[in-house]
């Protein structure tokens, strides 16, 4: 082990680690923003659940290497273009979100969506100041699971050659170095602990009725 | 007031859940739903702000035909509460009750004023204001329910089984205390409940429905108790139609009997006398067990006086029946005491009053 090579390269890591932050955060806000109309459709029309459900479930089982090589043919980028990585990550949320968000959805007491619809609330005020506030602690403890399936799969789009934290892998296993490769693990799961705190305390400040603390 | 007008509901599958039913709930009463499951009660109720479209037929509210009211509108002068609260849970009380005033922008803190206002009207400390549902019981959450009901001032209010998902004690409570704001506010109310007691005691007219959703009686429930349209009326409501019957009959041009009264540390013989304080307010009956004694505190059978203008047979023979020998405590306005009651007095109304075919 050569710790050296962590304090001559600590600039590196501090901007892969930025890129890596960026790559997770983007796709998944853009998926969630995705995911609840999706699962609002899936939820309110009982018969089109399994196929929307189903339907982005299977984009999961897309390699994502294959993704990557395949989007920019599809959507005429360029291959080093880490629009890609976002794009893919996208459906990536999409196919984990849509299920627990139309979940979520249907957790929601029946009662109070009743007793809005029954005093006058229209149904996009029913949706925005019932239904979905009341689902977000569900939706929040899914969302902890995508965020960390996120950090991990974005690492592999060092093989495309976009930089984040798994061109340290890709750097180690050129060169034979074991280091950035614990490094790389390391930054990986601190930043997975990190991003996963801050939700749980999101979910505290967002849902500060809740019995057991949201999550 | 709320009309129907030959309303039908029939479902996809072809089952009739309202056949052609006409009523009309009177402006400022409280008009009761009531029947078996299955007879269409709560679909009637969801009808009324259209939470149920019709299959024909028309349902006027205030005169207008509600199909063609802007339904959210409409349903912002309805009060709406239903049997398990369905308060939000993400909000506070205060939140909760200002859910109607809030969508209809009016001004925040008059309506929160108006709010505790409710709270307490229906028995809420203030204190629970900013509390979330789950740290209410189901007793509190129902009241909250009302006070958010009542919040907007609706000319009308819909009950959907409102006091029935709470244990028997509170629902006695939440009753009484309903029945109570209505005096004041008098709204005109519907009403479902699968509860003919409920029903009798709540109701100023109570709409009795088979299933099917065929109406069986409209009536007071002096007159449904008096005059069951049919034997399916007659038995829903209940083998002891004849006793409630008699709440409805008030006393009413009654001698009493002049049973003597004793004080505390006066002697007793074996027959039962009305024990009194010494400003003539009756504690309960004693007597002598054995020989002559001397009237103690504890030799007293406590028992509850009825006030002779105000009270009905119901409660002149549960206090008869109650007591050690046959006898009702009978006092005035201010408490004093004025006679005794024999339970023969019911027995003799009874013959008297049904078999003058009594209607009230």
């Amino acid at each position: 082990m050569n710790l050296e090579w962590v304090g001559n390269n600590i600039e590196l890591i501090g901007e892969l680690t930025l890129a890596h932050l960026w790559l997770t955060l983007l796709p998944t806000a853009l998926g969630l923003a995705l995911s609840i109309p999706l699962g609002y459709l899936a939820f309110t029309h009982r018969r089109s659940y399994p196929a929307i459900v189903g339907g982005s479930s299977l984009f999961y089982t897309i390699p994502s290497l294959a993704l990557f090589i395949l989007l920019p043919k599809l959507l005429g980028t360029k291959v080093l273009d880490p629009m890609n990585v976002v794009v893919a990550l996208v459906f990536y949320t999409v196919a984990l979100l849509v299920r627990i968000v139309a979940d979520s959805l249907a957790s929601v007491s029946p009662d109070a969506v009743f007793a809005a619809e029954g005093m006058g609330f229209t149904r996009l005020q029913t949706f925005f100041k019932v239904q979905l506030p009341i689902a977000i602690p569900a939706i929040l403890s899914g969302l902890r699971v995508v965020v960390v399936s996120n950090i991990s799969i974005v690492t592999m789009a060092a093989v495309i050659g976009i930089t984040q934290l798994g061109t340290l892998f890709t750097m180690g296993f050129t060169r034979r170095m074991f280091v950035p490769i614990i490094v790389g693990l390391v930054v990986c799961l601190l930043l997975a602990l990190f991003l996963d705190r801050i939700l749980v305390l999101l979910g505290k400040i967002m849902t500060p009725w809740s019995q057991k603390g949201a999550l | 007031m709320i009309e129907f007008k030959n309303v039908v509901k029939t479902y996809d599958n072809g089952t009739t859940a309202v056949d052609d039913l006409s009523f009309v709930a009177p402006t400022g009463k409280i008009t009761v739903l009531v029947g078996p499951s299955g007879c269409g009660k709560t679909t009637t109720l969801r009808m009324i702000n259209r939470l149920h479209k019709q299959s024909s037929g028309s349902i006027l509210l205030g005169g207008e035909d509600t199909a063609k009211l802007d339904t959210i509108a409409m349903r912002r002068t309805i009060g709406y509460v239903i049997q398990n609260a369905g308060l939000f849970p993400h909000q506070t009380i205060l939140d909760n009750v200002c859910a109607v005033p809030y969508l209809n922008k009016n001004d925040k803190r008059a309506s929160q004023e108006r709010a505790l206002d409710l709270l307490e009207i229906v028995g809420l400390d203030r204190g629970y204001a900013s509390r979330y549902p789950w740290q209410l019981s189901g007793g509190q959450q129902q009241r909250v329910g009302v006070a958010r009901a009542l919040a907007a001032d609706p000319p009308y209010m819909l009950m959907d089984e409102p006091f029935s998902a709470v244990d028997p004690i509170v629902r006695k409570q939440l009753q009484s205390e309903f029945l109570r704001i209505q005096a004041d506010l008098a709204k005109t109310i519907v009403m479902v409940t699968h509860d003919i007691d409920e029903a009798l005691k709540l109701g100023d007219q109570i709409v009795v429905l088979k299933e099917g959703g065929i109406l069986a009686q409209v009536g007071t429930p002096a007159q449904l108790l008096a005059n069951p349209a049919d034997r399916f009326v007659a038995d829903f409501l209940g083998q002891s139609r004849g006793y409630h019957a008699l709440n409805f009959r008030p006393l009413r041009d009654l001698e009493v009997e002049q049973t003597p009264q004793a004080c505390v540390g006066e002697q007793l013989s074996n027959e039962w006398v009305v024990a009194c304080t010494t400003d003539h307010r009756p504690l309960g009956w004693a007597r002598a067990e054995t020989g002559i004694q001397e009237l103690r505190e504890d030799r007293i059978r406590v028992a509850s006086p009825l006030e002779l203008g105000a009270s009905n047979y119901r409660e002149l023979l549960d206090a008869a029946l109650a007591s050690p020998c046959g006898q009702a405590i009978v006092v005035d306005a201010r408490g004093t005491y004025v006679g005794t009651l024999s339970v023969d007095v019911v027995a003799q109304h009874v013959r008297d009053a049904n078999g003058n075919e009594y209607h009230s």
